[in-house]
């Protein structure tokens, strides 16, 4: 018996068809049971309440416990250069007191060094994430991992165009902490497409190798904006992907499956990152402020957004802010909202509530086109 | 104070909105549940209403986070479920079953099977096939109510249609083989 099929015109006329299916239950009866349950709401103790006690517990035991255990840490420390005096001394060296000074004074130094490097590496650490994306769009685009192979991190090499690809898999891993793909295999972005060939005797060895080739080929289509990916072997057959099978197409990112947070590498470097969420755009941008799995919140709690709405190509988005704690923090907050609402196939974002509207970075009164390029590094 | 600001709600809206909740939980019980915490919503934001979208769409926003926040809920609970008694891939086959409304129960097998094949649709599938055709909310009301850009809308509502067609199809040959 043949099959029946349908095309688009009949099911949609089907759906149109199904019958509105009514409230049952008054008027009356719905307005009383909203009243109580908004009455019995007003009641309820806020869920904060019992968390935000305990963590005031917790710090007020912090506050009493840390001082004496400072203490005794110090106590220790003191007697040990105590000790170090001591062995000096009974090693016969004739230390006179202006000696003692100037070893005193060298410790100082020594200490002070130690410290303004510590404060130095932490500034540079921070200055190091100045942009995480860009409008222009003369880069190469490339994708890492972390050193599990669970967080994908796509970048973009800025000047890197002279240096060999395994070079830059190199620089990658050393200054960066990030890791490429196992796999040779090849690009070639082509008018709405990105073509990727295998060698033909490839075979994926593992579901985390093969996991990690599709998101990387993925992610390069995605910064590619190629709205299909082909693989081939040499030979332009299809492509043994593992548990995928015998392959000649991929998906393509869906729009809005994914919200940018922190990343930070094995070599303390941030980016951002794509993280997979699957909920509207408003939902997707609240999410920014949380911490997930091995990822951090790109915008900081002092910040609440108060209304987020789509409309057609633009994105409203209207913050209060309490306090940024340095710029930096600021433009990553941004720049992660702008991430998202690409990735949710906005072309700009109207920000509303940003104090000062502008800094070198942003001029928040104007809306703010999506960035073209992700992390933006250099070789 | 709420009572006349309900009521113009109720007028206006209520037997649309009511249609969405429950084409998307299919579950009568259920849907008189959120269709009051749409509401209670509803009155507690009406000060971050700035008009900027409509009252139909802000409304209707707000019901499909209710909703949403169900399913998520569901989903945990069904999580920690699996989990505890560790069924693996088949605790995700477990669904909720609930009673057809009489008002479909009534149509005939390929309704009904219309019906049946909007589960196997996703969240945002499902919104975008009840909003477009049971609504009739044009694309860009669409993409309102879900905070979608209205390419997002257009390249959901073909997915559904895929999925729809796949399962009406899928249906009719389990029927066809049952009956042979």
């Amino acid at each position: 018996m043949k099959r029946k099929s349908y095309d688009d015109n009949q099911i949609q006329k089907l759906v149109e068809k199904l019958p509105s299916i009514e409230d049952k239950q008054s008027k009356e009866q719905l307005y009383q049971n909203i009243e109580k349950r908004m009455n019995d709401s007003r009641g309820e103790k806020p869920h904060w309440v019992v968390p935000a006690f305990a963590s005031i517990a917790v710090i007020v035991v912090m506050i009493m416990i840390i001082p004496s255990v400072w203490n005794s840490m110090n106590g220790q420390f003191q007697s040990l250069g105590g000790t170090e005096e001591l062995e000096s001394t009974q090693e016969g060296s004739s230390a006179d007191s202006e000696g003692e000074n100037q070893s005193a004074s060298l410790e100082d130094s020594a200490k002070d060094k130690a410290i303004t490097s510590e404060v130095e590496k932490q500034q540079i650490g921070e200055e190091a994430v100045d942009r995480m994306s860009s409008s222009k769009s003369d880069g190469r685009a490339a994708v890492y991992f972390d050193t599990q192979a669970q967080i994908v991190v796509p970048v973009t090499w800025m000047s890197g165009d002279n240096v060999a690809e395994a070079d830059l898999k190199e620089i990658a891993k050393e200054k960066y902490g990030l890791i490429a793909p196992t796999g040779e295999y090849s690009f070639s972005p082509e008018e709405d497409s990105l073509v990727v060939e295998f060698p033909n005797e490839f075979r994926a060895e593992g579901s985390a190798t093969e996991n990690s080739i599709v998101q990387d080929i993925q992610w390069r289509a995605y910064a590619e904006d190629a709205r299909e990916i082909f693989v081939r072997t040499q030979d332009g057959n299809a492509v043994n992907l593992g548990n995928r099978g015998q392959v000649t197409q991929l998906d393509t990112i869906q729009e809005a499956s994914y919200i940018y947070q922190l990343f930070t590498s094995a070599t303390g470097e941030r980016f951002l990152v794509p993280v997979p969420f699957e909920g509207s755009i408003q939902e997707a941008v609240r999410e920014l402020k949380e911490n997930l799995g091995g990822t951090s919140a790109s915008v900081p709690d002092s910040i609440s957004f108060i209304e987020v709405e789509g409309q057609s190509e633009r994105l409203y988005v209207r913050v209060e802010e309490d306090s940024w704690k340095s710029p930096q923090e600021k433009v990553t907050a941004i720049e992660s909202i702008l991430l998202t609402a690409k990735q949710y196939g906005f072309e700009e974002v109207q920000l509303e509530g940003i104090t000062p509207t502008e800094d070198s970075v942003f001029a928040y009164d104007k809306p703010i086109p999506v960035p073209e390029l992700i992390n933006p590094i250099q070789p | 104070m709420v009572k006349p600001f309900f009521d113009e709600l109720y007028e206006k809206y209520h037997q649309d909105l009511f249609q969405y909740i429950i084409y998307m939980v299919k579950d009568r019980n259920l849907a008189e549940d959120l269709v009051q915490d749409v509401y209670i919503k509803t009155f507690k934001s009406y000060d971050t209403f700035d008009g900027r979208s409509s009252e139909k769409t802000w409304l209707f926003s707000i019901a499909r986070h209710v909703t949403i926040d169900y399913f998520r809920k569901q989903n945990r609970k069904r999580k920690r479920v699996m989990d505890f008694f560790d069924w693996g891939e088949k605790g995700e086959e477990i669904k909720d079953k609930s009673p057809m409304p009489e008002e479909i129960a009534v149509l005939n097998d390929e309704m009904q099977a219309v019906y049946r094949a909007l589960d196997e649709c996703t969240v945002d599938q499902s919104s975008v096939i009840i909003l477009r055709f049971i609504q009739n909310m044009s694309i860009q009301e669409t993409a309102e109510v879900l905070g979608f850009s209205e390419s997002k809308v257009k390249t959901t509502q073909h997915r559904a249609m895929k999925a729809l067609k796949k399962n009406l199809e899928d249906q009719d040959e389990g029927g066809v083989q049952r009956e042979a």
